[in-house]
């Protein structure tokens, strides 16, 4: 079984029941190149083909007959199924050499290595090798078929995965990135929708209208207008409400049965934590003078030192600062990732309780109490999801403020 | 209560759906689940992993929380931006115009309250000092008219007096009148009966007993006629 986590994480494929979503593949070629790539026949096949592709390259005598290649096809057979946990399945032949038979490498440079490979790999093609006889036995393609129920894949036009979790090579597009550009579509509509309500001032009226305006009011009187002031209130409130509200969705979209937060991952704090540091970097650089130094100048706090002092001590001091501005931002972004995670974590260490204890009588006990603990936790999980979005949006405020003000 | 009703449902339904949903893990795992399969040769495998390709050559990170993927975190990136970009073109300029729109029309219409319940203030304090003046007035009015209905009833008592002195002189008056004519006849009658008389007694020679007995007949006549 794979790795719990994996269920958290982000990765290439929707999972919903088995049920809902049915793997119909009738033969080798109907299954996707990367699920080939990873069958062990066709590695076995890979191995061979890189095996004799070495053998003109050995100087010393360390490979040859076909008794030795065997020794070392079974010794990859055996490796890939001897990794603690799983580790090493479905690992390809070379990367078994690079790990396990380095000697080999002692009579060939890195390049050439990799040419070879390449050319091996272009010879066993997986287009190739779909269409090459014999087809694989109906058990193996039946059991493929129950592992692939329920996995709805994304469709890569931009790159090659290497499993459901990870990339090979190019731009590959992953479920938190669908969920995200959901996320876009739904903003978009709804709040363009609010914005042609509420532009003629008239009163709110309905249970939508007012539930959106209670965020964006909140939003403006409890963090923007205190934190700011009310002009620079107003011009910081946009990146303010799109950044809640897209933290918000994100982690909403952890609480829908078979999706995931994107928030959960950590590009995606990142990537918030390094907009609200470059805006403030920006931002600041403009404002304070003198023009872009005053920015760096006010990271520094403002000493009255003797000349010498000063300049043993201010390098030090900015130093430190610079240290500290990275890492606060680091923190926010770790901060919502541990929430989110953990979150999902503890969900996912209740429904393990039933998913433990499958194959006996006590699932009859444990099911119903991990339905209930995890409906529990769930809305817990509702509190934190609003909360961490608050937390985010509110300490970014911070953080821009002290980059735009002297201090 | 009707409505409560719906409304009540309307949540529980999603809920409930939502549960189930959440718990389709914890069922799908039920014993039944066929975790065991069946190879051709009818020899079952409970090592299902060697045929989940899913999940194999994975790296070192795939079960690290903490792994980066830079295509995750550049996507995002753009996203975000393109978010921004559409939200600040789509919806708020007009959200934060209408929401000051809005609270300057509050603002606008408590100032007009405060200035209209200031200016009620002052029309109720003109229209109570009106209503103490046309009670004053009133008072006065009934005063006055009190005055004025005993001024009235003393000159119509007045008047009644005089009428009816009036009333009696006139009838005094008519008495006299009525006297004198009684009096007038009689002077009239008795001028007539001497005129008889007297052409009685001219005409018959009258001795004393005669006189005496016509005067008495005369004013017998005079008294039966009266």
């Amino acid at each position: 079984m794979a790795d719990p986590i994996l269920h958290i994480k982000d990765g290439y494929y929707f999972e919903v029941p088995k049920m809902l979503w049915r793997s119909r593949n009738d033969s080798k070629s109907d299954f996707p190149d990367w699920w080939v790539r990873l069958d062990d026949e066709f590695q076995h096949t890979e191995a061979e083909k890189i095996y004799d592709k070495l053998v003109p390259y050995d100087r010393l005598g360390y490979m040859g007959g076909e008794l030795q290649k065997k020794q070392m096809i079974d010794d990859y057979e055996h490796w890939k199924h001897s990794g603690a946990d799983h580790a090493n399945a479905g690992k390809p032949f070379d990367l078994y050499l690079l790990s396990e038979q380095k000697a080999i490498f002692e009579f060939m440079d890195g390049p050439q290595w990799m040419t070879l490979r390449d050319d091996v790999r272009g010879e066993v093609a997986v287009a190739n090798y779909k269409n090459s006889q014999p087809e694989w036995p109906s058990h193996k393609i039946e059991q493929y078929n129950h592992h692939l129920h329920g996995k709805i894949l994304i469709p890569q036009p931009f790159g090659e995965i290497k499993n459901l979790n990870e990339k090979a090579d190019g731009f590959c597009i992953s479920r938190f990135m669908v969920l995200e550009l959901v996320v876009v579509l739904c903003l978009v509509g709804t709040f363009n929708w609010l914005g042609r309500r509420v532009r003629n001032g008239d009163r709110p009226r309905g249970r939508l209208w007012n539930f959106l305006e209670v965020f964006l009011v909140f939003l403006r009187d409890d963090i923007a207008y205190p934190v700011f002031g009310k002009k620079d209130g107003d011009k910081f409130l946009p990146l303010l409400w799109t950044i809640f509200l897209f933290i918000l969705a994100c982690n909403l979209m952890g609480m829908v049965p078979w999706l995931g937060a994107p928030t959960g991952a950590f590009g995606v704090t990142v990537a918030l934590a390094v907009i609200i540091l470059t805006t403030g970097m920006l931002i600041g650089s403009f404002r304070l003078r003198p023009f872009f130094i005053g920015y760096w100048l006010n990271l520094m706090p403002q000493m009255e030192l003797p000349f010498v002092m000063a300049i043993l001590i201010k390098p030090m001091l900015m130093a430190i600062e610079l240290l500290g501005l990275f890492i606060k931002h680091g923190v926010l972004a770790v901060r919502l990732l541990a929430n989110m995670f953990a979150g999902h974590l503890v969900l996912l260490g209740i429904m393990g309780m039933a998913l433990d204890v499958a194959d006996s009588r006590f699932w009859y006990v444990a099911a119903p109490i991990s339905i209930l603990a995890s409906t529990l936790f769930s809305c817990l999980e509702l509190f934190v999801v609003l909360l961490q979005a608050y937390v985010f949006t509110f300490l970014a405020a911070l953080f821009l403020n002290s980059a735009i003000h002297r201090h | 209560m009707q409505q409560r009703k719906l409304f009540q449902l309307a949540l529980a339904l999603p809920l409930a759906t939502w549960i189930l949903l959440a718990a389709s893990p914890a069922l799908s795992a039920a014993p039944a689940d066929d975790a065991t399969l069946h190879t051709d040769d009818g020899h079952q495998t409970s090592d299902s992993h060697t045929y989940d390709n899913g999940h194999k050559n994975a790296g070192a990170s795939s079960t690290d929380p903490k792994e980066f993927k830079t295509d995750l975190a550049l996507y995002t990136l753009a996203v975000f931006l393109l978010l921004l970009l559409l939200l600040y073109l789509a919806a708020w300029p007009r959200i934060v115009g209408g929401l000051q729109k809005r609270e300057q029309g509050i603002a606008d219409q408590i100032e007009q309250a405060r200035l209209d319940a200031e200016q009620a203030a002052v029309t109720l304090q003109e229209y109570k000092q009106q209503l103490q003046d046309a009670v004053l007035e009133a008072q006065q009015i009934v005063a006055q008219a009190r005055q004025d209905a005993e001024t009235a009833g003393d000159r119509i008592v007045a008047e009644a007096r005089q009428s009816a002195e009036r009333e009696r002189d006139r009838a005094l008056d008519a008495i006299d009148v009525a006297t004198r004519s009684a009096l007038d006849e009689v002077a009239q009658r008795g001028t007539e009966i001497a005129v008889d008389l007297a052409g009685k007694i001219i005409s018959k020679e009258l001795n004393a007993d005669d006189h005496a007995s016509l005067i008495r007949d005369s004013i017998d006549q005079f008294a039966s006629n009266n």
